[in-house]
């Protein structure tokens, strides 16, 4: 197909370790809009050994649900046929290849090897303890037994980073580095791994000399180029060798190569570039987050983003990866029942040797939501640069992943908990990727970016609702008023720790939403005691959960009684779990839930939808 | 349909002909004929496996510039040397300070520019058992062979330990019944032991201390395992690192555990076929790969009959077809048995979660709708 033609019709495939997608959409009334899904079970393992088979099977899914054929025996039909068979163009993500393990060794904690850890981290592979020794200094204890691990840990790919004085650096880190490599134990491959060298063109020969035979190498100077040009060509550079190892190790990948119309895109990728132009779309920060086929966080604000990758932690193949990853005593103090860390242990290695299961029980769910919640606080702790770094979200988007739980409430409460946005509006809205077509935008981005920017627009997210938190000392309480379009309101008055539900249908924004003003309560980053108005394009607009008025204290509190802590997280799940309807006359008494809510005084067609 | 497993059969093959791939690592010498029948012990094939080359850095341990430390080796490259050897050594001071090799073998290449030298171990000799009794049906040269025999063979959820076999010995009388240390005496020594309930730290190390070749179980809780191995290491449960090989660690003997963590009983037809099968030759593995090269631990029982002339001998493919056998795998129910009633279809299950489910009946009568992953073909 040449440039000038107009391809109406494209099939993305997304494919992953567990699950592979086959998505069409098609120019429909002038926009790109998403049409069918078929999906299968990946078969990049035995029996099958091949990805191409969980393909043919997705596009047999979709052929099933259109009612017309996208492949014949060895090809995706390309362009599309009058009848209406095959497709104009084919694209791919891709989370089946096994993750690049990235060692980084490094003479210096300068600019260059802090953004490439960030490139490291954003990109789909698992980033080994990283190496910095002293150029002079003697090789002490902790280095060597840092390349013992690195060298038992099989590096995919080695990145040797030496920038202050490069010489004597440089050779330090190649001895090291030669250790590492030779030192390796009985690989699971055949492959070598490659080396790329980032040093002054004085180190060129060096670095040649010592890697350049046997190996896949590459030497970047820095004499040229600045340390954020280097992450971007070491990020290019880790994309292309993890898409060159599959081609070599996973049998199929070569034809999805093949048969694309550009080169398959990393799924966490994938996903990170959508998140980046939803923060230039709405002009506000968002993050994004997935657990499907490995751990995905990304945040974005203006021009700037940042995003981790962990291919090899989820709730599926990379459940094992939990019990080192999370501190289990933190993901028990969210489950509204008893249970030891020893059970919880259990759980967990049982669904790391079936990891494919989906939780059928609302224990299980709450189980899994538990650890989703911590998994998010870790992710949201390190995007924010550290332990105590506070992210101001005003978009909050689950991944495909919590589509699993039937009550959107679930996933609505396992993101607002979790990544504990501070929007300094004080409302952040949440959305689900509720068809997983984040992974395929940001595919399609890369050949129609208009395309893409269509298919966002109509078909992406899945709005659950808005949540307001509010910072409320214990001696004050919440008031304010909630206005419909039709002019209805809904005065509401809670208590500082608790959270309120209101009713707030999916496609409405709220006319207004008004709280009184207090002593020192606080609405995002407006003054203490001020209250706030948001209408117009500042309202809140609604979803399946409604509007969420979350005056619980930050950072989260949870009781060491564990009866106490019991009826405090019980009472969370309720509170979210309960859409107000009723307005008891008069506050309960102390030790109740004060919540209250004045109920619209005309027939609410808002509070009769189902949770 | 998903797959937990690395075959296209169901969990349980019972009372088939069954063939049993045995293949070396590296290229070799097939010491067996089509049609020459082997028992278990029989070694089908050898071969020579180099290990890799280990690297000392002779500049580093000395303290001294690469360039100078090739003038305080005191072998020569070519040289063979003993594990603890000492290969370079300088004089400092009082001190003197040595370099040794931690493996025997030949010293290959020393690198001026990185002060560091190469010594190569001597190549490992492999011994390929053909790990059942059985018939040679087909040999690849060079590599291996495929053993034709009659049994029954499962896998597990997971398990620790290579490949083992011997006569299976089914203990405890009882489906329920755990393994306790109690059970367990020197009779029990080069026998695989079945059992169906969980089993304990203690009795693992009475059956490694009896010299027990290998135990098929229930299920295990994770701190008798850990207690058992030996290991604190929090990463014995990572995956991904550089393996996907599950758990980490190697015990003295190999266990099976079909069900998984916790204290659950085997599964009926995975004890019945066990318990048929008491006395008779067995075959087990251990080893777990999650990912990168599936693997599952396996069990292999021997029959008493070789078959009848006229049965049929096809091995059957996993399905979810009405009427098939199945085992749920889901937390909350896992190990419970019940029927497929309706085969997969593509459907909205509670909420608005669209998935490939299908219809089992339990045996209580109850029906349920579960994810096709949820379940797995048992017989």
């Amino acid at each position: 197909m040449n440039g000038e033609q107009v391809r109406e019709s494209i099939v993305v495939a997304d494919c992953g370790r567990t699950l592979t997608r086959a998505t069409l959409v098609e120019i429909v009334e002038g926009a790109c809009r998403f049409v069918a899904q078929g999906t299968s079970p990946s078969t990049i393992e035995a029996p099958y050994d091949d990805l191409g088979v969980g393909l043919r099977a997705a596009l047999e899914s979709l052929e099933a649900a259109t009612a017309r054929r996208f492949a014949d025996r060895t090809r995706i039909i390309i362009p599309q046929e009058d009848n209406g068979d095959g497709t104009d163009a084919f694209l791919s993500t891709v989370a089946a290849t096994p993750p690049l393990r990235v060692g980084i060794l490094a003479t210096e904690g300068g600019g260059v090897l802090n953004a490439l850890l960030s490139i490291a981290r954003r990109s789909p592979v698992t980033v080994l303890p990283t190496l910095t020794v002293e150029p002079n200094a003697p090789i002490d204890e902790g280095t060597t037994a840092t390349v013992a691990a690195l060298a038992r840990l099989q590096p995919d790919l080695l990145l040797i980073v030496a920038t202050g004085d490069a010489q004597l650096g440089l050779q330090r880190l190649l001895g090291l580095a030669t250790e590492i490599v030779s030192t390796n134990p009985q690989r699971d491959t055949d492959l070598s791994p490659a080396i790329l060298v980032i040093a002054g063109e004085s180190g060129r020969d060096a670095a040649t000399v010592t890697f350049g035979d046997g190996y896949e190498f590459g030497f970047l100077a820095t004499d040229e180029y600045d340390p954020a040009s280097i992450a971007l060509t070491v990020e290019t550079e880790i994309l292309d060798l993890t898409n060159r190892r599959a081609a070599a190790l996973l049998p199929g990948f070569d034809s999805l190569e093949r048969m694309g119309a550009a080169p398959p895109l990393a799924r966490a990728r994938a996903i990170d570039l959508v998140n980046r132009f939803m923060a230039l779309q709405f002009g506000c920060e968002v993050i994004t987050v997935d657990l499907e086929e490995g751990f995905t966080c990304c945040w974005a604000h203006g021009g700037e983003g940042r995003a981790l990758s962990e291919p090899a932690l989820d709730l599926a193949l990379g459940a094992a990866n939990l019990l080192t990853a999370l501190p289990l005593p933190n993901v028990l103090r969210w489950l509204p029942f008893s249970m030891s860390e020893d059970e919880l242990r259990t759980w967990i290695l049982n669904r790391a040797v079936r990891p494919f299961t989906v939780p059928m029980t609302p224990r299980d769910r709450q189980i899994e939501a538990g650890l989703v919640r911590e998994l998010l606080r870790t992710g949201a702790a390190e995007l924010a640069g550290g332990g105590n770094g506070i992210l101001a979200a005003d978009l909050l988007v689950g991944g495909s992943f919590f589509s699993r739980w039937p009550d959107p409430a679930d996933a609505f409460m396992a993101l607002v908990d979790g990544l504990d946005p501070r929007p300094a509006s004080g409302i952040v809205q949440l959305a689900l990727d509720r068809d997983a077509l984040m992974p395929l935008i940001g595919a399609l981005g890369a050949l129609e970016p208009d395309h893409a920017s269509e298919l966002f627009e109509h078909d992406s997210l899945f709005d659950l609702g808005a949540c307001v938190v509010v910072s409320c000392p214990a001696s004050e309480q919440v008031s304010g008023e909630l206005v419909y379009q039709d002019g209805r309101k809904w005065n509401f008055i809670i208590r500082s720790g608790e959270v309120l539900r209101l009713p707030l249908r999916g496609g409405e924004r709220a006319a207004a939403l008004r709280f009184d003003g207090g002593k020192r309560l606080q609405i995002g980053k407006g003054a203490p005691g001020e209250g706030a108005t948001f209408e117009g394009d500042l309202a809140p607009h609604g979803g399946p959960v409604g509007l969420v008025i979350d005056a619980r204290e930050r950072p989260f509190v949870f009781p060491r009684e564990e009866r106490e802590r019991l009826a405090k997280v019980g009472g969370w799940q309720n509170e979210f779990h309960t859409i107000s309807r009723v307005m008891p006359s008069t506050p309960k008494p102390e030790g109740e839930s004060s919540a209250v809510s004045q109920a619209p005084t005309v027939d609410d067609p808002a509070a009769e939808e189902p949770a | 349909m998903f797959h937990y497993n690395p075959t296209r059969q169901p969990t349980l093959v019972r009372e088939n002909e069954l063939r049993i791939v045995r293949r070396l690592p590296v290229a070799g010498e097939v010491h067996v004929k089509v049609g020459e029948r082997v028992e278990a012990s029989t070694l089908v094939a050898t071969g020579m496996q180099i290990p890799p080359t280990t690297f000392v850095n002779v500049s580093r341990d000395l303290g001294i510039e690469p360039s100078t430390a090739e003038a305080r080796l005191v072998k020569e490259v070519g040289q063979p040397v003993n594990e603890g050897e000492v290969i370079a050594r300088r004089r400092r001071g009082l001190r003197n300070l040595t370099v040794r090799t931690p493996v025997a073998g030949t010293f290959v290449r020393f690198d001026p520019l990185l002060g560091t030298a190469l010594i190569r171990p001597p190549a490992a000799r492999i011994e390929l058992p053909a790990y059942v009794g059985g018939v040679i049906e087909e040999v690849e040269l060079t590599r291996g062979v495929t053993i034709r025999t009659f049994g029954s063979r499962f896998y597990g959820a997971f398990g620790v330990g290579d490949e083992a076999f011997g006569v299976l010995k089914v203990v405890g009388g009882d489906r329920q019944r755990p393994l306790g240390a109690d059970l367990i005496d020197n009779r029990a020594a080069r026998a695989i032991l079945a059992v169906g309930g969980t089993v304990n730290a203690a009795a693992l190390n009475k059956a490694a201390q009896v010299g027990v070749r290998g135990i098929i179980a229930g299920s295990i809780e994770e701190s008798e395992l850990v207690s058992w191995l030996g290991v604190k290491d929090s990463a014995l449960w990572r995956v991904g690192l550089p393996s996907w090989q599950i758990p980490t660690a190697e015990g003295p003997l190999t266990l099976v555990i079909t069900e998984g963590f916790g204290r659950a009983a085997m599964a009926g037809p995975l004890y019945d076929v066990l318990a048929a099968a008491d006395g008779m030759q067995s075959a087990v593995s251990g080893l777990t790969r999650l990912s990168g090269g599936l693997r599952r631990p396996e069990v292999v029982v021997l029959s008493r009959s070789a078959g009848r002339s006229g049965d049929d001998m096809t091995l059957p493919i996993a399905s979810l077809e009405p009427g098939t056998a199945v085992r749920l795998l889901d937390h909350d129910h896992l190990g419970v048995l019940a029927t497929v009633f309706a085969a997969p279809r593509r459907q909205r299950l509670e909420g608005d979660l669209l998935t490939d489910a299908v219809t089992v009946t339990l045996p209580s009568g109850e029906q349920m709708h579960l994810p096709t992953a949820n379940v797995e073909a048992l017989i």
